[in-house]
């Protein structure tokens, strides 16, 4: 078992990667990145930085794989109910464009994706709606692309569809084959899945009428989160809409003047200057 | 032999039948209690509000729920906050994550504990009071390794014993104390 990884063993790692795949992790908060290495490590039975770097500056599968263990992908349907409620209520039916663009960035698994798609179809507002859903891992927008979650993953996710005050059943966006329910192709018809890094790819999406990035700068360092909040900032139309986790706070960011909080609980902010 | 003035944060985890320990100590320090206290206590991760609330009303000193990226500083109590781990970072902040449950928990004491004691190392003290799981006996390791001041809640009190019992097993505590002389001995600290 490895219990703990030494700073420069880690900087190596990072730098290896830079160099061989592009991906910049030097800006990752590094308690969390720390620990998600040594649960890979431990996981693969590996015993140090160099055998994880032999694994997978040898093989892109194994780095794939790598990038998608990397981030924490523990996400549910309607997380924080509270909050789905509020957007349904007060802010997605007072878009008054014909068409409105959303961007879940980092989307991990998908879970917010269907949220948002569900959300959208009881708004009656599913075909106003593009999303663009983006993750730094190829493998996990995949899982994403098929939606299909275990049961007991849709127990937590029922219980917070029925908190958030959905108008059906949650079984009714889903079939079920054995243990595993599949989310309902037609909530993605307008949903485009991109692979992105928030870490590096500075290039402009397009303009969103609403950005969801919520646990997810959590992982990256003051700097990076900075960098990321500019590029949703140029990313954002006029009036658009930024929604961040919870626990995140985006006072520290340089854009945070430019922004109007209109929900200090939920987390969802206004942009009310360029 | 304690040093006063010497300890940069104090670690608490606890889980079932704590609640009343910590109202107890959170009651009887000052106001302007100098050392960030800093605490992990399981709780239900449906139940988003209420919990620090109802601390702070017998609590002199003030009880926040941080945010990622906030400033760890003197005369507050920080409460991880539902449904996130909570670790302290380099430079003297919070990080916040949705990492997959430790020992079944999240927030997870010994995720606290152990980014305590990496960063505290032999300034941090760590205290685990009543529970029902394992919770914190890694962690409590973890910070006693690194030099901290480990302490367990005397399973002779403990409403339920099994996570000081643990903490005891997993390392050789400095301290076994009782809720009165847990705060005697915080009080001493400064």
């Amino acid at each position: 078992m490895v219990e703990d990884l030494q700073l420069n063993d880690i900087r190596k790692l990072t730098d290896r990667v830079m160099e061989k795949y592009g991906y910049d992790f030097k800006d990752y908060a590094l308690a969390s990145f720390k620990r998600r290495i040594i649960f890979i490590l431990n996981e693969q039975e590996l015993r140090s930085i160099d055998d994880l770097l032999e694994r997978i500056l040898n093989s892109e599968k194994a780095f794939n794989q790598f990038l998608s263990d990397l981030t924490v992908n523990t996400t549910e349907m309607f997380r924080d109910p509270e909050f789905w409620s509020y957007l349904s209520k007060e802010v997605i039916p007072k878009l008054k464009n014909s068409k409105i663009k959303i961007w879940h960035a980092g989307c991990s698994s998908g879970e917010e994706v269907y949220s948002m798609a569900i959300l959208l179809k009881e708004l009656d507002m599913l075909d106003k709606v593009t999303i663009t859903a983006t993750d730094i891992s190829n493998s996990i927008l995949d899982k994403a692309k098929k939606g299909s979650y275990t049961l007991s993953k849709m127990e937590t996710n029922r219980k917070n569809y029925e908190k958030f005050g959905g108008t059906g059943k949650l079984e009714d966006y889903y079939s079920l084959n054995g243990r595993i329910a599949s989310m309902n192709q037609d909530l993605l018809k307008n949903v485009l899945f991109v692979e992105h890094n928030l870490a590096s790819d500075g290039n402009v999406l397009g303009k969103f009428d609403i950005i969801m990035c919520r646990n997810v700068m959590i992982y990256f360092n003051s700097n990076l989160q900075d960098k990321v909040y500019r590029l949703f900032h140029k990313s954002m139309s006029s009036g658009g809409h930024l929604a961040i986790g919870i626990r995140e706070s985006m006072v520290w960011s340089s854009i945070a003047n430019k922004y109007l909080c209109l929900n200090q609980k939920e987390k969802v902010f206004k942009k009310i200057e360029e | 032999m304690i040093q006063k003035n010497y300890y940069k944060a104090i670690i608490i985890g606890g889980s079932a039948g704590s609640f009343p320990v910590i109202t107890e100590i959170l009651a009887n320090l000052p106001k302007d209690y100098p050392i960030p206290i800093i605490m992990c206590l399981h709780r239900l991760k449906d139940i988003r509000e209420g919990f620090s609330e109802a601390l702070n009303a017998k609590s002199a000193v003030l009880v926040e729920e941080p945010y990622d990226k906030q400033k760890i500083k003197g005369n507050r109590v920080y409460l991880a906050p539902s449904n996130y781990h909570m670790q302290i970072e380099l430079g003297n902040t919070f990080a916040l994550s949705t990492d997959i449950m430790v020992k079944h928990s999240r927030p997870s004491i010994d995720v606290l504990f152990e980014s305590a004691a990496y960063n505290y190392g032999k300034k941090a003290v760590g205290i685990i009071l009543s529970g029902a799981n394992s919770d914190g006996a890694q962690g409590l390791k973890t910070l006693k390794s690194k030099g901290g001041f480990a302490i367990a809640q005397d399973p002779e009190e403990s409403r339920i014993t099994t996570m000081p019992k643990a903490a005891m097993k997993a390392t050789t505590v400095d301290k076994v104390l009782e809720t009165k002389d847990i705060i005697r001995f915080l009080k001493k600290l400064v």
